[in-house]
Order: structure tokens, then sequence, then C-alpha cells
């Protein structure tokens, strides 16, 4: 590598290994770079993170801050004006009509399906990393194959089947298909989070 | 090998049993109705009564279908850009946002804020800041060169916003991916790296993308899949147009089958977007090996 004569000086033999401490007694500290500041800073990366930073930012100031607003005042000055007149009234608007149902709806079918997913997913997830057998590795294929389903070309047999198994307008006929569609993202992610824990951690 | 050897590999592990409720469940609800859209696509059905067989009648109509070919390659060209558009911006965010030190950490918060929105409120969001009325898009727009703030109205540009809204939603979770697997990369390799005297961007070419590989195939994956998936954005956002600017195939088939009531027909499209989406990932998982999926680091 071309850096052999300029990088050499820039590591000190102590700072980096944690068991020769350094005289001053610093502790050293694991994964920073060494040298002066501007090259210990990453400038490309700041500025990469700074600009997303602000496309991820200003669309959710169009979420909150007109939420504060009364429309009329939104609509006359226009989206940059400064927001004076804050009041909570939309907040109180909503919370008059059926929003409450429908974020209790929410929650129900949330919990529920996160329930059946860990209840279903994990395990497989745990034989999909450690067994050696054919039956589940095939399994795994088969699930793996949901992931490669797009959920909408089901929707269709799904309405048919939802209607046909009279659960149609029932929060079941949302929780049990999304639940099903999940379970191949987590059978199929998480094995690389068990994976990654030694084995001898889960010795029998 | 033998089976007594299999046998005493297999000892102590678990077995199908574990596997076996998340499989029928899945079948239930996932594989059954990939074999009953099959069934579905050879019939006349309307959503009220029952489906009626018709024989091929709804795949004659496919081939003379103009709007086919169209969501077709608006479908390809979304999934090729997402996939260039949310790995370019993913992956060195992520990389960026493993480092130490509290400045990252608050940026990953604010960062990782659109994950806690789902697909409609992300696209209702969207849309009122896309309003060429009242929306940023009309201060935004003189400035950019779209005198009337229209983007979403604009058949050539309606296509790039929908680009955007779909990067802002999904890279968010790329990044998270990518924070979380260089996290795991070994710091030994990037202090073998200093006393090479490796520069950063030395090290984030040799050590932490090849380090990423497997991340790579999974987001990648993840992102090519998903994007022939795109739906609700693409609905609350544009409805599929100005015309069939932006109508990809998933939606051609919900229109079809949810507002036109013709399932049937609906479901050859459902058909094609299952054996394009399930080919593409097979293909994708054979060529990079992404389902040896058994630990690499049992033996640390």
């Amino acid at each position: 590598m071309s850096s052999a004569a300029t990088g050499t000086p820039e590591i000190p033999a102590a700072g980096h290994v944690p068991a020769r401490r350094p005289a001053d007694g610093r502790r050293p500290r694991r994964g920073k770079a060494i040298g002066p500041w501007w090259k210990r800073m990453n400038f490309v990366g700041g500025l990469g993170a700074a600009v997303w930073l602000v496309i991820v930012c200003v669309p959710l100031y169009f979420l909150f801050v007109p939420s504060l607003r009364v429309s009329a005042d939104y609509l006359a000055k226009g989206p940059l004006s400064p927001p004076n007149n804050l009041t909570v009234g939309n907040y109180a608007t909503i919370m008059r009509s059926e929003f409450p149902r429908y974020f209790v709806n929410t929650i129900i079918v949330t919990l529920a399906c996160v329930a059946i997913v860990l209840a279903l997913a994990l395990p497989a997830a745990y034989a999909i990393v450690r067994s050696r057998k054919k039956s589940v590795s095939t399994a795994f294929s088969v699930i793996l194959l949901g992931l490669a389903v797009p959920a909408q070309a089901v929707i269709l047999p799904l309405y048919l089947l939802i209607t046909k198994a009279g659960l149609y307008d029932t929060l079941l006929a949302i929780i049990l298909p999304t639940a099903a569609l999940r379970c191949p993202f987590l059978s199929s992610s998480s094995p690389r989070a068990c994976g990654t824990s030694p084995r001898n951690c889960m010795r029998r | 090998m033998s089976s007594r050897t299999q046998s005493s590999v297999q000892a102590g592990r678990p077995g199908f049993v574990w596997a076996a409720p998340a499989i029928v469940f899945f079948g239930v609800f996932a594989l059954l109705p990939m074999f009953v859209v099959v069934y579905l696509s050879f019939t006349s059905y309307n959503a009220i009564s029952d489906p009626v067989w018709i024989g091929v009648k709804n795949w004659k109509h496919l081939a003379a279908d103009p709007l086919v070919g169209n969501s077709l390659r608006l479908s390809a060209i979304l999934t090729v850009l997402s996939w260039l558009v949310q790995t370019a911006i993913a992956l060195p965010l992520g990389v960026y946002l493993a480092g130490k030190g509290r400045t990252r950490s608050v940026l990953a918060a604010a960062l990782f804020l659109p994950l806690l929105m789902s697909g409609a409120a992300i696209a209702l969001l969207w849309s009122t800041l896309f309003d060429p009325n009242f929306g940023l898009a009309s201060v935004v727009g003189p400035l950019i060169g779209v005198a009337n703030g229209n983007f979403i109205g604009n058949p050539s540009l309606a296509f790039y916003c929908v680009l955007l809204v779909i990067a802002w939603q999904f890279i968010p979770f790329h990044t998270l991916l990518y924070q979380g697997a260089t996290r795991a990369i070994p710091t030994s390799l990037y202090e073998a790296a200093m006393i090479d005297g490796a520069e950063r961007f030395k090290q984030f070419t040799l050590i932490t993308v090849p380090q990423l590989r497997d991340t790579i195939i999974t987001s990648g994956v993840l992102m090519i899949v998903g994007s022939l998936t795109y739906f609700e954005i693409i609905l609350i956002l544009t409805g599929g147009g100005p015309g069939t600017a932006t109508r990809i195939l998933p939606l051609h088939m919900y229109i079809t089958g949810f507002r036109g009531f013709d399932m049937g027909y609906a479901s050859v499209l459902a058909v094609l977007l299952l054996a394009v989406g399930t080919s593409l990932s097979l293909l994708i998982t054979k060529v990079t090996g992404y389902r040896k999926m058994a630990s690499q680091k049992e033996g640390l």
C-alpha cells in the first residue's frame, strides 16, 4: 500500500491496543482515528448525511407544524409562512370524530400481528439456523418464496378466501394475511442475527 | 454422508416441528392464494357472484391490452432506479451512522423517523407537499424550472416524484440494515488496515464494502422484490396518472380488479406479477447464494 511512509507515523504504538495504555492514563478510544481533527472528521460523510437530514426533515416539518395551524391561515399565506396563532383545535376535531375507534383498531391489528409473527417465525428461524435436516431447509426455501411473492399478487384470491370464510369486514381479515406475509421476513432476517451468536453459548 | 454421522450432526439440534406452525400458517394465507389466483385467472369474477369458468378468454385479453407492456416497462424502470438510488444513499449513510459520536446518534434518530410512518401516511404527506397550489411544490417549482409547480400532474415528472417518495420511505430501513451490519464488522480489520496505512476511503472500499456483501444482497433482494409491490404510495400520490404515466403492474392489477370489478382479468395480471416477482428473486438468490443462511460464525 502506498502510505507506508505517511501512514506509519500517525499510528503510535499505544492508543490502539487496549493492553498497553498510554502513560497519561487516558482511556484509549476504540474506533477513533488518530491524527489532527481535520483528518479525524469525516467531512464527506457528514455533508452527505446533512443533505439527507434536510430531505427527511422538511416533509416532517410539513407534517407537524400545519397540524397546529388553521387551514385558512396556511392557505392564505403559503406553505413557507411562519406559523402564528398556533392552535390545537385540529387535534380536538379528530378526537371528536371516529378517530379513537380507528386508533384502537390499529392497536389491535398491530399487537395481534406482532404476537402471531413472533410466536411462529422465531421458532422457525431458530430451526433454520441450527437444524441440519433436509426438511427444514426445504421449508426455508418455501418460506423464502414468500419473500419473493409480491403481496399484491395474492390480494384478489385473499379477498375471495376471506369472503368465503365469512371474515369480510372484520379485523381478522387484516390480521391473518398481514401476519402470514410477514412471517418470511422475520424468519429469513433473524437467522443472520441468530447465526452470529457463537454456537458455544447455546450448547445444550 | 452416512446416516449415522447425519444423526450425530443432527443430535441436539431443532427439528422440523419448530418450523411447522409457521409453514402451515404461511401456507394457508400465502401459498394457497397463489394457487387460487391461477384458478381465478380462468374465470369471470366480479367480486359479488361466484367465479364462473371461462377458459383462456382472460389470457387472450392480456395480449390485446396495451397497458400491460407499459406497466411492465414502468415497473422495470422503477425497480432498477429504486435499487440504484436507494443503495447509493443507504449504504454510505449506514456506514457513516455506524461510527461513534453523539452527533451521529442524534442524526441517526432523526433520519430513522420515516420508519415510524406507514406508506399511506407518507403518500398523503407528500401529496400535500406536491400540491401545485398550496404545497411546497408551488414555492420550489419556480426555483428549479417548473413554473407552475405542478410536478405531480406532469407526465414526465410524476414518475420521478414517485421515485423520490419511495426512496424517502425505504432508505431509512436500508440505512438501518447497513448500520447494523457495519457495526458487526470486527474492529481488528480496521486496526490492521490502519497499521497498513489505509486511509478512510480505502478502508471503505477495501474492508467495509466487501464485509457488507451479505447485507448488500439482502437489502438488494428486498428492494428489487419490494419495488414490484410499491402500490399504496402510487395509488394515493398519483392514482397511476397522469394518464398512465405511473401505472405500474400492481396498480394496473388493482385498478382492473377493484375499480373495474374485472377480477378474472386482474388475476391474469396477478399471475404475471407473481411469475415476474418470484422468478426475479429466485434468480437473485441463485446467483448471489443468499440461501446459504446457516451460521458462518459458529466456530468463533
